[in-house]
């Protein structure tokens, strides 16, 4: 029997396309690293990822390629929440350079498939770009439609005066 | 009928469930998540829960450690919450409590006390063991503690000293702008962490460690880069965004210490902190002996900062006493670029020579030297300093002048003329021309917008002196511009007004002269009759024309300008204080303290009556029916 590191694990795409990977890649996500353990005979069963189309599938799993070695998540990474910062290391950066569909698709694909860090990548990329804009042009950059009234807005500045205190 | 449909489908941030929007919020900076609220109904929904946990930790912007629950309850939840973390701007800590003994609910009280029946805090506020465990892993891990320095520390801990509790709050809250330390027990001894030997009674009997020695522990302990200057990158939160420190500030109330004393050391220590720019220090002395031996003997230890490295650019030194030339130079020269200088209640000698330290090291960037109740500061040969001084600066704006040092530089410039001889005479106090131009050209910098004029001897001014003074400054006021045409000059202003100087004061806004025009000084000189002529009459007028405000004895109403100037802390200011006084207090820039506002020169009162006979208080209410109806 292959070790562990060379084993592959099928995976499905929501629009039905095979994608082969390696099992150390895969189990970056915690999704499928559960299931895997569930169905006990890894490589020969397809596993579905229902949620995820191809196109995203295969981005997700270039960056699950690129961090394979990453230290596994521990549980008490949240637990610290003091060590939340908003820098994103280069080749993350680089990785999120793609247009805002695909932003939010790999944020709702790690998301779905339970892969915390990537998960924190995409919402760093996001916060980025809201930092320091005017909600009109916070509006513009993610093409929101404003339904506040003036008097709305301003309730909420109002309860908010905390904000000012730079 | 539209195919743009799905253009207008959400399909960015709205289209995400709300938890995964609060994911994203959890790394948006603190301001921008109102901007982002703001955008829409449904974005302002799903901010909703991360705003309310900011406007609730907004409470804690002011912490005070009054109560004994305060510090391990900030402390607990600064480590745990970075959104209370961030809010957490300033840290009040008026009360050391230096043993289990001392963790009493406590009041404070202006009057008399009630605290020695408070009771001691339930025990679950001190902390457990795997707390205290974790709190001296973080002195180790983030301040470089030795095992030593654990050892001190666990044991403060155990027996209920709150002072590594206060600095890990500190340390922790990453937006700190300004911590004020009572003027309570907060003396600090270098010697804070070295081990007590018990075979030396003097040892033995140390002050408990204070929170200043854990921060002058941790700022020693930091580590060094290459250059052997402080590694930016290294500190912690706190450490690297305080910009103001209050040490020694006065809370009015019982815990105030008449004397509290701080070695010089500390002083140039703190100035490490990365972002410090303003610092006010109260109690900051050393005895005789020990400043011949620092200036003489070298037998000192050497104050441990580098010329040029500190960022402090605002200094208020509040009762210091002595403090050798070694320490004074580090103090100045150590500052990168200082912008104020101010000294209140002091005993000094060798202002000049300070004076001089700063335009050495500053003359580009001072803009404020300022001293209050100077009664016990001196000079060497004069005063305070000689005005002659005041030239190398290039930029100084709000100046303290002692009068009778402009009559002293006067004086050795005329005699120095060689027409008279020195000490024969002072012939010169006849020669007016002669003073005004002096007054002119050689007193004050031009970059002079502020100059308080007072004396060290209140009450003391001569009638003769004053009339001097009055003339040049009228002189003064009137050069400021030039000339708009020349026409003009002859019809009016007086005779000195025509003459031109090397010198002009196009920036003047204020000149105070209340501390000259007082008969009596706090300390009661001999009486004298109220005067029945208005001091400092001419100066007035001219102040009045130009727009300068010249402030008086007697001069009330509205000002042209609104000066600021360097002040200690306020109680007013103080979350601590116990009731916030009933009138807002105001600063009196004479004595450098604040209070309550004085009959802002009435003349009605008694105080006022003193001063002056009821005929000036006359005149001087019709010129204010006339210029202010």
């Amino acid at each position: 029997m292959a070790s562990e590191g060379e084993q592959t694990v099928k995976l499905v795409s929501s629009d039905n396309v095979e994608i082969v990977t390696e099992r150390k890649v895969a189990e970056r996500s915690m999704l499928i690293k559960n299931m895997i353990e569930d169905l006990g005979a890894p490589g020969e069963e397809p596993i579905p990822i229902m949620n995820v189309s191809e196109a995203v599938l295969r981005k997700v799993l270039e960056w699950c390629t690129h961090h394979k070695n990453d230290p596994a998540p521990s549980q008490d990474d949240d637990a610290d929440s003091r060590k939340k910062t908003t820098d994103i290391e280069d080749w993350d950066q680089k990785f999120m350079q793609v247009d805002q569909e695909m932003l939010f698709e790999i944020i709702l694909a790690a998301n779905y498939m339970d892969i915390k860090a990537l998960l924190d990548v995409g919402c760093k990329t996001v916060a980025n770009m809201i930092k320091g804009k005017s909600p009109e042009e916070i509006r513009k950059t993610f093409n929101i439609q404003n339904d506040f009234t003036p008097e709305e807005e301003d309730q909420i500045r109002r309860e908010n005066e905390w904000a000012e205190d730079r | 009928m539209s195919t743009t449909t799905d253009d207008t489908e959400p399909t960015g941030v709205t289209s995400l469930p709300p938890e995964l929007v609060a994911s994203i919020l959890d790394f948006v900076d603190p301001p921008s998540l109102v901007d982002f609220a703001c955008t829409c109904h449904f974005l302002a929904q799903c901010s909703r829960d991360i705003l309310k946990q900011h406007q609730n930790a907004h409470e804690y912007k002011v912490c005070t450690d009054i109560l004994p629950t305060a510090i391990p309850a900030l402390l607990r939840k600064v480590r745990e919450d970075r959104i209370t973390a961030w809010h957490v701007r300033e840290l009040e800590f008026c009360y050391h409590r230096t043993d289990w003994a001392r963790w009493k609910e406590f009041r404070f009280e202006v009057e008399e006390s009630l605290n020695v029946r408070g009771r001691p805090p339930p025990p679950e506020y001190a902390f457990s063991a795997d707390e205290r465990v974790e709190l001296l892993e973080v002195l180790r891990e983030h301040f470089h503690f030795s095992e030593q320095d654990i050892d001190a520390a666990r044991q403060d801990l155990e027996m209920g000293n709150d002072a590594p509790s206060k600095l890990l709050v500190f340390a922790f809250c990453q937006r700190i702008r300004s911590v004020k330390f009572s003027r309570h027990g907060n003396v600090s001894g270098r010697d804070a962490f070295e081990p007590v030997d018990l075979t030396d009674l003097t040892s033995s009997r140390r002050s408990p460690r204070s929170v200043l020695d854990y921060i002058q522990r941790a700022i020693n302990l930091h580590p060094k880069d290459d250059d052997g200057q402080d590694d930016e990158q290294a500190w912690c939160a706190g450490f690297s965004s305080l910009s103001y420190l209050g040490v020694g500030v006065q809370t009015g109330t019982e815990i105030d210490e008449l004397s509290l004393h701080s070695p010089p050391h500390l002083f140039t220590d703190l100035m490490h902190l990365p972002s410090l720019r303003s610092i006010y220090f109260h109690g900051l002395a050393q005895e005789i002996d020990e400043m011949i031996a620092d200036d003489q003997d070298g037998t000192v230890a050497p104050y441990n900062i580098d010329e040029g490295t500190s960022e402090l650019e605002h200094i208020f030194l509040d009762g210091a006493n002595g403090l050798s030339w070694k320490f004074r130079k580090a103090m100045i020269g150590g500052c990168g670029e200082l912008f104020s200088l101010a000294i209140t209640n002091s005993e000094m000698d060798d202002i000049d020579a300070l004076v001089q330290e700063a335009a050495h090291f500053h003359k580009d960037t001072m803009e404020t030297l300022m001293f209050y109740e100077t009664s016990q500061l001196h000079g060497y040969r004069c005063n305070m300093f000689r005005p002659e001084e005041l030239n190398r600066f290039n930029n100084l704006r709000t100046i303290y002048v002692d009068a009778s040092d402009v009559m002293l530089d006067a004086m050795y410039n005329h005699e120095g003329d060689g027409d008279h001889q020195a000490g024969e005479d002072h012939e010169w106090m006849g020669d007016r021309d002669f003073f005004i131009e002096f007054f002119m050209n050689s007193c004050f910098p031009e970059s002079m917008e502020v100059l308080m004029l007072c004396s060290m001897r209140p009450g003391r001014t001569l009638d003769g002196d004053v009339d001097f003074l009055d003339q040049a400054i009228e002189t003064m006021i009137e050069t400021m511009h030039e000339p708009e045409d020349d026409e003009d000059s002859e019809g009016e202003g007086s005779e000195s007004s025509s003459k031109t100087f090397e010198r002009r004061f196009p920036n003047l806004k204020a000149i105070y002269l209340g501390g000259l025009d007082e008969l009596l000084g706090d300390r009661g000189y001999s009486t004298a009759e109220p005067r029945k002529k208005r001091w400092f009459s001419r100066a007035i007028a001219a102040g009045r024309k130009a727009g300068v405000d010249v402030h008086t004895r007697t001069t009330r109403g509205q000002s042209f300008h609104e000066i600021e100037f360097p002040t200690p802390p306020s109680v007013a200011d103080l979350k601590s204080a116990p009731d916030p006084p009933q009138a807002p207090l105001v600063f009196d820039v004479y004595t450098g303290r604040w209070g309550s506002r004085s009959c802002r020169n009435c003349g009605e009162c008694e105080g006022c009556l003193a001063q002056y006979d009821k005929s000036v208080w006359k005149e001087v209410e019709d010129e204010v029916m006339q210029t202010d109806p």
